[in-house]
């Protein structure tokens, strides 16, 4: 399969040594500009929105291009939390992405090792279509999950966010891999020492499998931090269980469109753990961005 | 300063149609799919005074403006301190996806047990047979309270659905730094004097001479939902949206064709941002706080924003009438507070949509939100507006040009698609489309609408 | 370094699903134990994913057969709502700015993507830095991205306009001109995407061989034929990969335009799916649910033709390689 040669070709930058080698070439004073000031050009949008979270509103629509601060000011930051339930979305975010998270990894992991481990019937075929269900879009489907939460009762609080964001599986092929790499001697040594498989697996396995729960954790809590097409529909209506994407495109941007400070001030908090999360685990990332292609 | 609403009652001719609404619309079947479900047969007023109320009741409403939320918290306040064991949850959402959230709770079961829906709007939920039918709960003493043509509002198939809560209307705001710098000294201080198309029309090119091309004269508050405001300028030529039995769309007509352009030049002169189109996120009095615009077109529930010390309006704002032309016109705004059919405790929601137009609760309300009340005792008494009083009286006597016919059609059960359609339409006129074929679409979306 | 060492096993290429054939298999005392504790193991994931994917994909079909408003109950249409779909001009509006957005964004994204991995391809100070920060965009969320584009593409007081006023050139009606509008949603969603062509760019160009190059040189072959001819045919697969990812995110892009233009001015910024949730959920929509369905049944149905295709293409791929 292509993908997954593409992705062993990721994972392989991820050993540096093959720079430290070579020499630096003849067009390097050129190249290292050209990275330098790409990579400012590509920088600059982030600062602009540092800039204007910290900015007054006066400064900002003024006429003539000012790039740096002139008044600072935290009243983009103190205006909406005065108006809006800001700490109450950053809660809520909190709480649905890290239950989200802890079921989608712990389902992941298990489904991956019995592809992985496990014999069983239409094994092939099962794998195919889970993979497959990576496709759907949710606009595809958003009528009937709306349906379908109505239906379950979940409507209207936590759950109806939670559930189906949990119905993920890139996961699977994520861990299926890395538990294809296991030597089969490992389990069967347990399996002769009485072990069953959930004990195998949790004991035997699970312990070699740190950087993989490690990437899956990540990817899982970032993309479903920066959720938003389904907490759209199923939070829809009630700020107090809004979560920041749904609370910043709703709330504050019809409240605001006068005053842009304050959407970017909302908007940096938006995206501080995820930057912070990349920074601290930025190999994880890339590692698992490479392989999925999903965000 | 104390604004007397006199002049709301005066002697305009608008005004005597407002009052007047009432009278020609006793004659209706009464039944029909969605007014059978709550019981039609209910006499009028048989539980109008019932005692205290207990329970819980979900309030949904959008936080409008610092005012309105201030007003609510008093009604709560006040209502559980009359009804000890009565307790009223808020349930706040933006305005902007207010009715997507309403109807999503509503199909999941869950819907508030009241919510504030406005004049436009109401017959949306009202046809279906979703809103409590108040008729046992309100007497005729008390339904002779309101202004008749907002109580009319609230009808459907003859049946009330709601309480009318309040009601505000357009006019302009402009800064006046702006004006004297562009030379324009003369602004309209009376109804009669406002602006004529012609006069207002200068009055934008001289604003236009003035500013520098990131700068426009005016913005106009037709922004997503308040597309209907739109047929101001429709009233104004002397035209109507309906025909006079309200079955079919009266266009094409002379009065929309000369409106159409009129709007539509509004862009090609370049007197309106061209982001000031329908569907934008941008509303009219956004542009105005940003010092886009020094003129807007602005509904007197923003007052409280514009004069907001800390985010509000930064210079000097001055308020005049819409402009007029073989009329004088303006929009109905305002809400209605509505009921759920299915509601668990009928008497305490009815009690507590019966409690916010007291005219207590009613008086302090619109004092906080600047904006007009709906009881006939109010209309002619003196309110504390907490800002702007100069405002709000020019908002006032521009009340006075909403006419009977404005009213009739705004309020009819399938205007909430009508808005929809004219959203679409208009947003796609403004973008370039021809007044002919803009017209022409309006006229088919409007018959389908009708035709339900 | 231990972290490359421990996610190496992650990496372990496999092509097959299938695992070698366990002799337990053939135990039957076994079978039953052995049963129970591969559903125990596959039953959470399965029973999640057929509840909120597959089922709503079944039940999204018989909605699209019926006529469902926002507040009314269902009514059996037939096809009608597909009917519709057929003379429905904003529809068709909407998938040609699908695929207007999909053919600006995906090859283009792609070359500035290869053009900086190829430049950060080598010894270079800072290295690391550059590729951090280039590949940050990707995992910021992309409703902070279009309110961020929103503010920057704001046609009076954003950066955009105002830089363009500075240096003396015309501004562009960003938002309240659909085709500028467009064009702001494709620079802002190159901005964001460009990371993620370089990321695996840079990879691929690891497993390229330095010996062929280095024999081209000798050969006389130049920078750009070297690259020509060795180097992009050496990349197939990462482009391969690349042209299938990005085309599935950019047909299905939501988020940014939602946050950023919201669809409009008019629909001119309006993409199949926002067209789909604009029918079915948004408030100035007609909250017409069945017909929400019906756009759904369509876009998964392209979706699945361009996953489709990606199978073809690769089985043809790995005929060739």
């Amino acid at each position: 399969m292509t993908i997954t040669s593409a992705t062993g070709a990721a994972a392989a930058e991820l050993t540096p040594v093959a720079y430290r080698r070579r020499p630096r070439g003849r067009f390097f004073g050129l190249r290292l500009t050209a990275a330098i000031v790409i990579t400012l050009v590509m920088f600059f949008p982030l600062y602009w929105m540092l800039l204007t979270a910290f900015s007054t509103r006066q400064d900002l629509y003024e006429p003539g291009l000012h790039l740096w601060p002139r008044h600072l000011t935290l009243d983009n930051f103190r205006d909406p939390f005065d108006h809006y339930p800001v700490w109450t979305w950053v809660r809520n975010s909190t709480i649905i992405a890290v239950l989200v998270t802890l079921i989608t990894v712990v389902v992941n992991l298990l489904a991956g090792y019995a592809f992985a481990k496990m014999q069983f019937r239409f094994k092939t075929p099962l794998f195919l279509v889970l993979l497959s269900t990576m496709m759907i879009p949710v606009q595809s489907i958003m009528v009937a999950q709306f349906k379908l939460a109505v239906r379950l009762n979940l409507y209207g609080n936590a759950w109806s966010v939670i559930l189906p964001e949990s119905a993920a599986v890139f996961g699977i092929f994520l861990a299926r891999q890395f538990f294809l790499a296991i030597p089969d001697e490992l389990t069967e040594a347990a399996r002769v020492d009485g072990a069953g498989p959930l004990r195998t697996f949790w004991s035997v396995v699970l312990p070699l499998c740190k950087p993989l729960v490690a990437v899956l954790t990540l990817l899982t809590f970032s993309s479903e931090w920066n959720a938003f097409s389904w907490p759209l529909i199923a939070l829809f209506g009630d700020e107090q269980g809004y979560t920041l994407p749904i609370g910043l495109v709703t709330d504050l941007k019809g409240q605001y469109t006068s005053n842009y400070g304050a959407i970017m001030a909302i908007s940096l908090i938006s995206i501080l753990p995820v930057v912070v999360l990349f920074v601290a685990f930025q190999r994880y990332f890339v590692e698992g961005l490479a392989r999925s292609g999903i965000k | 300063m104390d604004v007397s609403r006199r002049s709301f009652l005066g002697g305009t001719a608008g005004t005597a149609a407002l009052l007047g609404l009432g009278a020609c619309s006793s004659v209706h079947s009464g039944g029909g799919a969605a007014g059978s479900s709550s019981g039609s047969a209910q006499t009028t007023g048989a539980k109008a005074s019932s005692g205290p109320v207990k329970g819980t009741l979900t309030f949904a409403f959008w936080g409008g403006s610092t005012g309105e939320t201030k007003g609510f918290n008093y009604v709560k306040q006040k209502f559980e301190a009359a009804n000890p064991g009565a307790t009223v949850n808020f349930k706040v959402s933006p305005y902007d996806g207010f009715f997507a959230g309403i109807d999503r709770s509503l199909q999941a079961g869950n819907g508030p047990d009241v919510f504030r829906v406005d004049y436009t709007t109401i017959g949306k939920y009202s046809r279906k047979g979703l809103l409590l039918d108040l008729t046992p709960y309100v007497s005729q003493q008390e339904v002779d309270g309101f202004l008749p043509a907002l109580w009319e509002a609230v009808k459907y198939n003859g049946l009330p659905y709601g309480v009318p809560h309040q009601t505000d209307t357009t006019c302009i705001v402009y800064n006046t730094a702006a004006f004297s710098s562009a030379g324009i000294t003369s602004v309209p201080s009376k109804l009669s004097d406002a602006w004529t198309w012609e006069e207002f029309g200068a009055v934008a090119d001289k604003l236009r001479a003035s500013l520098p091309p990131t700068k426009f004269p005016f913005a106009y508050d037709w922004t997503q939902a308040g597309a209907f405001r739109w047929l101001s300028w429709l009233y104004q030529k002397g035209g109507t949206l309906l025909t006079d039995d309200l079955k079919h769309c009266a266009f094409p007509s002379d009065a929309a064709t000369a409106t159409m352009d009129y709007t539509k030049s509004f862009f090609t002169k370049k007197w309106v941002p061209g982001s000031n189109k329908v569907k934008t996120s941008q509303y009219s009095d956004n542009f105005f706080l940003s010092q886009t615009v020094p003129m807007s077109f602005i509904g007197d529930f923003l007052v409280p924003s514009l004069a907001d010390p800390k985010q509000g309006y930064k210079g000097d704002f001055k308020a005049t009438y819409m402009p007029q032309d073989t009329a004088a016109a303006s929009d109905l705004g305002g809400n209605a507070i509505v009921a759920r059919a299915n509601t668990k405790n009928k008497d305490l929601a009815a009690a507590f949509l019966k409690f916010l137009v007291t005219e207590d609760m009613m008086k302090y309300f619109c004092e906080q939100a600047i904006e007009l009340p709906t009881l006939k005792s109010l209309a002619t008494a003196d309110l504390n507006y907490a800002s702007r009083p100069d405002v709000v009286k020019l908002c006032a006597e521009q009340a006075a040009t909403i006419s009977d016919r404005n009213v009739k059609e705004v309020t009819s059960p399938a205007f909430a698609q009508i808005n929809t359609v004219l959203q679409d339409q208009l947003e796609q006129a403004f973008n370039g489309r021809s007044s002919a074929d803009s017209i022409a679409a309006i006229k088919s979306g409007v018959d389908k609408a009708l035709a339900g | 370094m231990t972290a490359t060492e421990q996610s190496a096993p992650v990496t372990a290429p496999t092509t097959s699903a299938d695992a070698p054939p366990n002799p337990l298999r053939r135990r039957p005392v076994r079978v039953r134990g052995q049963a129970l504790a591969t559903g125990g193991f596959l039953l959470p994931n399965l029973a999640l994913v057929g509840l909120f994917l597959v089922i709503p994909l079944a039940l999204t079909l018989v909605v699209s057969l019926q006529r469902l408003e926002s507040l009314g109950p269902a009514q059996f249409l037939g096809v009608n709502n597909y009917a519709d779909l057929l003379v429905d001009h904003v529809f068709y509006q909407t998938l040609l700015n699908t695929v207007i957005f999909t053919v600006a964004t995906v090859p283009v994204s792609m070359a500035i993507g290869l053009a900086i991995a190829t430049l950060l391809d080598g010894v270079l100070p800072g290295r690391t830095l550059y590729r951090s920060i280039i590949f940050l965009p990707l995992v910021i969320s992309s409703v902070s991205i279009g309110l961020l584009g929103s503010w920057m593409f704001e046609q009076y007081n954003g950066f955009v306009n105002k830089l363009l006023a500075a240096i003396g050139v015309g501004q562009p009606a960003w938002q309240s001109d659909g085709t500028w509008a467009m064009v702001s949603i494709i620079i802002v969603t190159l901005w964001q995407r460009v990371g993620f062509s370089m990321l695996i760019y840079l990879a691929g160009l690891q497993g390229v061989d330095r010996g062929i190059l280095e024999a081209a040189t000798v050969d006389g072959a130049g920078p750009w034929q070297r690259f020509r001819r060795i180097t992009f045919p050496l990349l197939g697969p990462s482009t391969f990969f690349l042209l299938i990812m990005n085309l599935i995110y950019s047909f299905q892009i939501f988020d940014t335009v939602y946050a950023m233009t919201a669809g409009g001015p008019n629909y001119s910024t309006t993409m199949v799916v926002t067209y789909a949730y604009r029918q079915g959920f948004d408030e100035h929509g007609p909250g017409q649910l069945g017909y929400a369905a019906a756009i759904g049944v369509v876009i998964f149905v392209i979706t699945l033709l361009l996953t489709a295709g990606q199978w073809r293409l690769s089985r043809q791929n790995e005929q060739v390689g």
